[in-house]
């Protein structure tokens, strides 16, 4: 198990694709003593999205518990233990999460009793934490050890893990043709974002612009010679990560003919965001945008 | 739908000055260019005034630079705390940069001075 523990934790590095995390670890469980038949439950809480990405590979399924009380459980993302030939092929499922639910994961050793179908132990965990549900994701833990184990010793080991959302972050969307004449439309769309999550204006005045010059770039450079391209565009934002602005086409881009505009274009993004990096492969380009908000602004609750 | 950007002319005495307003970017640079290129003077001075500029980006900047290259000599107005203002201090455009109106054509006067 701690082998397992410290394997993922090196193994999920920087990737966002839950079942990957998951063919990962399977793949580490088969070269390791005693890993075989471990079950995992692997999870991603994205808080500015407000997202949980989640993959399941023989485990009981995640809990989440709204804010208003309705206690739902996971049932997609599933597949087998890790290392059983006919585990089917890892998969993933991702679910929206509204502000004040609660993810509940925990090992089956919370629940098992002799004799108890697995239907009514999942009754009982989800009718404790709803029960507990007012209380700090601290107190609800506690709550549902109390409530789950009682006096009761036991053999297996217990794991619980407890996270709440108190804030949904914000999220902008944009998908647009990628022609001069609809950039003007993306950044009003942009500054209203802005203004709704809170940014400091100046900040947000700073981030239409590197929006703007990265989204001429793409409609410039990736669909010179005509086209009917299209461009992606993600903004997001959330106390832990700053703005985050994430912006793709279908294109490659060139190497500027006229290195005026978009010279001095991609000195402006650089000079104003903390971060800018690029990635060009078979299916596009996509900018990756990082600008620091000023403290406090971001998000308000 | 309105315009992107408007360019208005007023005489000032033997100064011209070309007020831009609204949003410059990649889809109008190139008309606003010409409207100011058509509006440069003959034999009198111009002043550039994008107080009221909400947006422009690299392409207003290049495409000021290239009426720079062109020959023009136009001073430009837009406020230190102006969409203008802030893109122009920062990108370093080689045509000179005013806060006000006045400051502007306080230096096209005879005996005016900087």
């Amino acid at each position: 198990m701690g082998q397992l523990r410290s394997a993922l934790r090196a193994l999920a590095a920087g990737e966002s694709d839950a079942a990957e995390v998951v063919r990962r670890l399977e793949a580490f469980a088969l070269d390791t003593d005693g890993a075989r038949l471990a079950t995992v439950v692997y999870a991603i809480l994205d808080p500015a999205a407000g997202t949980l990405r989640y993959s399941v590979a023989g485990h009981p399924p995640p809990l989440l518990i709204a804010a208003d009380g309705a206690g739902t459980y996971l049932w997609e993302g599933r597949s087998g233990p890790l290392g059983v030939p006919e585990a089917a092929e890892r998969t993933e499922a991702m679910t929206s999460l509204e502000a004040g639910t609660t993810v509940v994961l925990y090992s089956d050793g919370l629940f098992e009793r002799r004799g108890e179908v697995l239907d009514v132990s999942l009754d009982r965990l989800r009718a404790a934490a709803i029960a507990h549900r007012a209380g700090s994701p601290d107190e609800l833990a506690d709550g549902v050890l109390g409530a789950m184990l009682g006096g009761i010793r036991k053999r297996d080991d217990v794991a619980l893990l407890v996270a709440r959302l108190d804030r949904v972050g914000h999220r902008l969307v944009r998908r647009i043709p990628a022609v001069p004449g609809e950039l003007a439309p993306l950044r009003r769309a942009a500054r209203e974002w802005l203004a709704g999550a809170g940014i400091d204006p100046a900040a947000a005045e700073d981030a239409v612009l590197v929006l703007g010059e990265a989204t001429a770039n793409a409609v410039e450079h990736a669909y010179l010679g005509g086209g009917d391209g299209q461009i992606e565009v993600e903004l997001t934002c959330d106390d832990l990560t700053g703005l985050c602005m994430v912006i793709r086409d279908s294109g490659r881009w060139r190497t500027p003919a006229a290195p005026g505009r978009r010279g001095r274009g991609t000195w402006i993004m650089r000079r104003l965001a903390h971060d800018v990096s690029t990635t060009t492969d078979a299916g596009g380009t996509t900018v990756v945008i990082r600008m620091d908000v000023p403290a406090g602004r971001a998000v308000p609750s | 739908m309105p315009p992107l950007a408007e360019v208005a002319v007023e005489s000032d005495g033997d100064v011209t000055i070309v007020a831009v307003s609204g949003e410059v970017d990649l889809s109008n640079a190139g008309t606003v260019g010409d409207e100011i290129r058509r509006h440069m003077p003959e034999s009198t001075e111009l002043v550039i005034d994008l107080a009221a500029v909400e947006y422009l980006d690299s392409a207003a900047i290049a495409m000021l630079d290239g009426l720079r290259e062109s020959g023009l000599a136009a001073q430009l107005v837009a406020p230190g705390d102006s969409p203008a203002g802030r893109l122009l201090t920062m990108v370093e455009l080689g045509l000179p940069l005013h806060e006000t109106r006045a400051d502007a054509t306080r230096l096209l006067r005879p005996g005016g001075s900087a």
